[in-house]
């Protein structure tokens, strides 16, 4: 699978190096291609590791450091944030389990440096959400205020109860059950989830296992309809897999774990779309047992069309033919997989209807 | 927090700054992003506290010589200590 | 009117901003109220911090329902407008996306005049009279640094001027055209979200020294309040601190190097509280404030 000419912010993060060679009007263009995608403070703590940052011409260096300033911040804020969460959490006998960017932040992976986010995410039995949800509002978070329709959505159908937001701090906590929703076609197991989980050393703490974390962030990457944070989200795989890859058995155990929690097809997707895009070494036994997922070489070149659009940097100069489009077919696919079409039809024509008259959509 | 409880408490200060603006005592916390005027008496106590972890007998020993009315201090010390920490401004661990 | 997409690219203050549109309207109006500023060419030495495109909205909203959006980075996180108000959105546009991805700086939502070196800040909330005071200001000698923002540098602590059109609102307008006749205003807008609005041209004085920065002298929290005294009073160091923090863009985003450079900013100058009612009388206040 061949793309047309990558996008400079492509380039530079295959080969930083290369950045260096960049004219103004090309840093220019690199600077807003990486702002849009979120990743503008994560390529400058890439540049820095390697001792280049100083090399970068002072205009754009600016908006690097600029970016990277306020993740510096964002991170001193979530620790904080972290400890409110430990406070709730207090009374309750739950390892308190991080998930996604907190996660990253809290295990320290390479993967958090520069990355912001809106949301902490956690993992709890379902069997205890009505007391996680009570210790939460104790300590002074809220649920959103959410018409009929969408409590039940959040609370029948979806892996998580409605966000809830500090009423001081007005920080958003998403606590979560599973990590898909239950309508999904193939959810995963959340007693697999929870069993695997370990404790972050010197923290009140836990994550999922670093095999564990791969896979949720491809799982939530390839039921995903909405595309803004794509790459970035492309980008935390390739630098998880780069850090992971130093552990002891790691892709054996990521393999054997993606059948496990049956989430094959979104593993295959990972590893091909980061391998391709932006060329994460990963052995090749790897990726052709991967592909053993997938069988079907139509739906392969279907879902390779469809993905080397929707995942490129969420800037205009990045768009190729019929980006667009892709991103719709997998705007429904997302909804596809993950709720019955009986479900689905009044789900979509409602979300539609919302947005035509700009109301307000959860 | 009572003050049984805390002296058994390290307290230290991370993230932190104080400085006097004007006739004014100011600190602010990177972790709350709270921004706040201070008695002297907090200024004095966090100033300790940014030099070295202390406990909560070894700040009221410090403070001693700040604060005239010895009587109160005790509580004065508590209250400044729960209050700060409530905003991002004192950390503690347990000795 | 719609026509060929076309592109101007200024400097203004401490950013290079490419403005791009296909309605004839915003093109006028940048080169009517822009018309002193340097324009910029583009080549492959050239880096331009800021692209914003202002164009009708997509087909829906853009045809069906007479909208103009404005698009930052090919991407927009406004919602549309109405097709008139096209201008006032680039210039909204801009103000969103220095205030949201300019950390290099600390930014204060304040009016920003100058006299003989000595920086006068004007903060305070929407509906002050800052907006009115500073345009005043700017006609009475008062060298123009902002209406809407104080560029303060994080390791000199100087002030630096970002001259742009003075948004003016309702009765501010003709205030201001009577106070100074000569000055050149952009197209009137009603019906916006805060009523009739419209731009002063900034003064050629203040537009050719855009690039002379300054220190702050004095911070000011003004009240315009209907029959009121000109009154001035001392706000303590601490207090101005707070509020300067309170009415900052990026403070949260700066952690003690913020908290570090407002004290020093503060530390440097004379802080009132002020309140009035005759413009006439505030202008020689202003003139008469202590060094």
């Amino acid at each position: 699978m061949s793309i047309k000419k990558s996008p400079l912010l492509i380039l530079a993060l295959i080969n930083p190096e290369k950045s260096l060679d960049f004219t103004l009007q090309q840093w220019d263009l690199f600077v807003r291609q990486a702002r849009r995608s979120g990743v503008l403070a994560r390529f400058g703590y890439i540049l820095e590791s390697k001792e280049l940052l100083t090399k970068v011409p002072v205009d754009a260096l600016k908006h690097i450091q600029s970016a990277q300033t306020y993740a510096t911040q964002f991170e001193t804020s979530l620790t904080w944030e972290v400890r409110c969460i430990q406070k709730a959490f207090e009374k309750l006998d739950l390892p308190l389990i991080f998930l996604k960017g907190t996660a990253y932040a809290v295990a320290d992976n390479i993967v958090s440096e520069g990355r912001v986010f809106s949301d902490v995410d956690i993992l709890v039995p379902e069997e205890k959400l009505a007391d996680v949800e009570r210790a939460l509002i104790y300590e002074g978070w809220k649920s959103a205020h959410l018409d009929a329709y969408d409590q039940r959505f959040y609370r029948e159908w979806m892996h998580e109860i409605p966000p809830m937001q500090h009423v001081q701090r007005h920080t958003s906590i998403d606590v979560h059950h599973n990590v898909l929703p239950k309508t999904s076609r193939f959810c995963p197991n959340p007693e697999f989830l929870l069993a695997n989980i370990i404790k972050v050393s010197d923290k009140n703490a836990w994550v999922l296992a670093p095999e564990d974390r791969v896979i949720h962030s491809a799982t939530h990457l390839f039921h995903e309809g909405e595309f803004d944070h794509g790459f970035r989200d492309l980008s935390d795989l390739d630098l998880l897999l780069k850090e992971f890859d130093s552990l002891d058995d790691f892709w054996d155990k990521l393999l054997k774990r993606a059948e496990e929690l049956k989430q094959q097809l979104p593993l295959y997707y990972a590893l091909r779309y980061s391998s391709i895009i932006l060329r994460t070494p990963i052995p090749e036994n790897i990726l052709n047992i991967s592909k053993q997922w997938l069988p079907n070489t139509f739906q392969r070149h279907l879902m390779d069309w469809l993905y080397c659009r929707a995942l490129m940097p969420n800037h205009s100069s990045c768009e190729l033919y019929w980006t667009a489009f892709a991103k719709w077919m997998l705007y429904v696919r997302s909804h596809w997989i993950k709720m019955p079409v009986h479900l689905l039809v009044p789900h979509l024509c409602r979300k539609g209807w919302l947005q035509l008259t700009d109301q307000k959509d959860h | 927090m009572s003050s049984n409880k805390l002296s058994s408490e390290i307290f230290f200060c991370q993230n932190v700054i104080c400085r006097k603006v004007g006739d004014d005592f100011l600190a602010y916390s990177a972790f709350t992003g709270d921004t706040v005027i201070l008695t002297y008496f907090s200024f004095c106590t966090l100033n300790y506290l940014l030099a070295e972890k202390l406990s909560f007998s070894q700040l009221l020993k410090k403070l001693f010589d700040e604060e005239k009315d010895t009587d109160n201090l005790s509580v004065t010390l508590t209250h400044t200590i729960n209050e700060l920490i409530k905003r991002g401004f004192i950390f503690q661990s347990l000795a | 009117m719609k026509s060929k997409s076309k592109e101007i690219l200024l400097q203004i203050g401490p950013f290079s901003v490419l403005l791009e549109s296909s309605l004839c309207a915003v093109i006028e109006s940048v080169n009517n109220l822009y018309a002193d500023f340097t324009i910029l060419t583009k080549s492959p030495v050239l880096f331009t911090d800021f692209h914003i495109r202002i164009d009708r909205a997509n087909f829906y909203r853009g045809y069906c329902r007479s909208q103009v959006q404005c698009y930052i980075d090919g991407k927009t996180p406004f919602k549309p407008l109405p097709l008139d108000q096209a201008f006032p959105f680039f210039e909204w546009g801009l103000n969103w996306v220095i205030a949201s991805h300019v950390h290099y700086y600390l930014l204060v939502h304040a009016a920003v005049v100058e006299k003989d070196g000595h920086v006068l800040i004007l903060c305070g909330k929407p509906g002050a009279g800052k907006s009115t005071l500073c345009a005043a200001l700017s006609c009475h000698g008062w060298r123009l640094f902002s209406d809407e923002m104080a560029v303060i540098d994080l390791v000199t602590n100087e002030i630096i001027p970002c001259v742009r059109p003075v948004s003016l609102k309702n009765k501010a307008i003709d205030i201001i055209s009577e106070l100074s006749p000569g000055t050149v205003f952009g197209v009137s807008y009603k019906d916006t979200a805060k009523g009739t609005l419209s731009h002063m041209k900034p003064s050629k004085y203040s537009v050719e020294n855009g690039d002379v920065r300054a220190f702050a002298k004095w911070v000011v929290f003004p009240q315009y309040k209907h029959g009121a005294a000109t009154s001035l009073k001392e706000l303590s160091k601490g207090q101005t601190v707070i509020e300067l923090a309170k009415n900052s863009f990026n403070y949260n985003s700066l952690g003690i190097q913020g908290f570090n450079s407002l004290c020093d900013l503060v530390e440097g100058s004379h802080c009132y509280e002020f309140e009035y009612s005759d413009l006439n009388e505030a202008i020689s206040l202003f003139d008469g404030l202590p060094v």
